[in-house]
């Protein structure tokens, strides 16, 4: 666990992680013409090898789509990066681009194309309510679509970091419809600083 | 009435998305771009009568891109589309006047905000 974060922050940071994360949900319901909901989430605060060690039992292969803020766009510095298991997420997929018409189906790479509008959508509701709460605005880059296992999917992601000073907040959410469903992860890293300072206990929760 | 309009987004999936609705509400699709230099390239040679512009984009943002048109051209129309739905957003597009649709779209949206972004008659932008 990343040390030094209180309960309360802790707190804070769930609750604005579920909220992002319902967010998230309904618009990926309306992105997919699926009665998308969240099934269940829950969150954690690590750090990058801790999040590397929780990812490694699972060797099977996923899907990433990596984003990043930072300056000047945004005042601070943050990666997010979703992950979905690549059977079921190419399966929701499919089914996206089989509804898409035949203009859709020209797309080239359309797969890949559906996968980066997912993560896209999904890191971008919770950013969104995470902004807010720290009142500024991150604009996220364009999403890099990945491909790999689960630990090796977060090792290129966030390569640049390195061990220290970063917090990693990692959700996991479950996500269903009549016809599909797919988990995925969730994972933010800040620069501990940063979420220390803009989730500080004189910040109302 | 019918509008020539850019489209301004790094996705294929929206590009095609957007394009799709637009034609559909009667529109014509003038051109589509997939950076910022490619937004203000194209809206200064195209000329169209508004512009969908996504905030995300590899080289500059939809805000930049959005402010370095209005100084060439004050009066452009431009029409925020975005995945974000952050206050501080929200407040630069509208001291900017340029009305957002939420991504994912929908056609209604699409619609109301081509409405919005040209106003009643004779409102200045």
């Amino acid at each position: 666990m990343t040390g030094g974060f209180s309960m309360d922050q802790k707190a804070v940071v769930a609750h604005l992680l579920e909220s992002g994360a319902e967010m998230s949900a309904a618009r990926l319901a309306a992105f997919s013409n699926a009665n998308c909901r969240l099934v269940s989430s829950s969150m954690d605060l690590l750090t990058i090898a801790g999040a590397v060690n929780v990812f490694q039992a699972d060797t099977t292969g996923h899907l990433g789509a990596h984003m990043r803020a930072q300056p000047p766009q945004s005042p601070i510095t943050l990666d997010c990066l979703v992950v979905f298991p690549s059977k079921s997420v190419m399966a929701l997929a499919a089914a996206i681009v089989g509804k898409g018409g035949s203009k859709l189906q020209a797309v080239p790479d359309r797969l890949n194309a559906v996968i980066g509008e997912l993560g896209n959508i999904l890191g971008q509701g919770v950013v969104s309510v995470l902004a807010d709460k720290l009142g500024t605005s991150i604009i996220l880059s364009v999403p890099q679509v990945m491909l790999g296992s689960k630990s090796e999917i977060l090792s290129k992601a966030f390569y640049h970091i390195g061990g220290k000073g970063h917090a990693i907040i990692l959700s996991h959410m479950e996500l269903g419809s009549e016809n599909a469903s797919t988990s995925c992860s969730l994972i933010l890293a800040f620069e501990t600083d940063v979420i220390r300072r803009l989730l500080g206990p004189s910040r109302p929760a | 009435m019918a509008y020539k309009i850019l489209i301004v987004d790094d996705s294929p999936l929206s590009r095609v998305m957007l394009r799709e609705m637009l034609e559909s509400l009667g529109h014509r699709v003038v051109g589509e771009a997939d950076s910022g230099q490619g937004a203000i390239d194209g809206f200064l040679k195209l000329k169209p009568d508004v512009m969908t512009l996504d905030i995300s984009l590899p080289d500059m943002d939809g805000i930049q891109v959005l402010r370095n048109i209005r100084l060439k051209m004050p009066r452009a129309r431009v029409i925020l589309v975005t995945g974000n739905d952050q206050k501080k957003i929200h407040d630069q597009a509208e001291q900017l006047k340029a009305p957002q649709v939420a991504k994912p779209f929908t056609m209604q949206a699409l619609s109301d905000a081509l409405a919005l972004a040209f106003g009643s008659p004779g409102k200045p932008l």
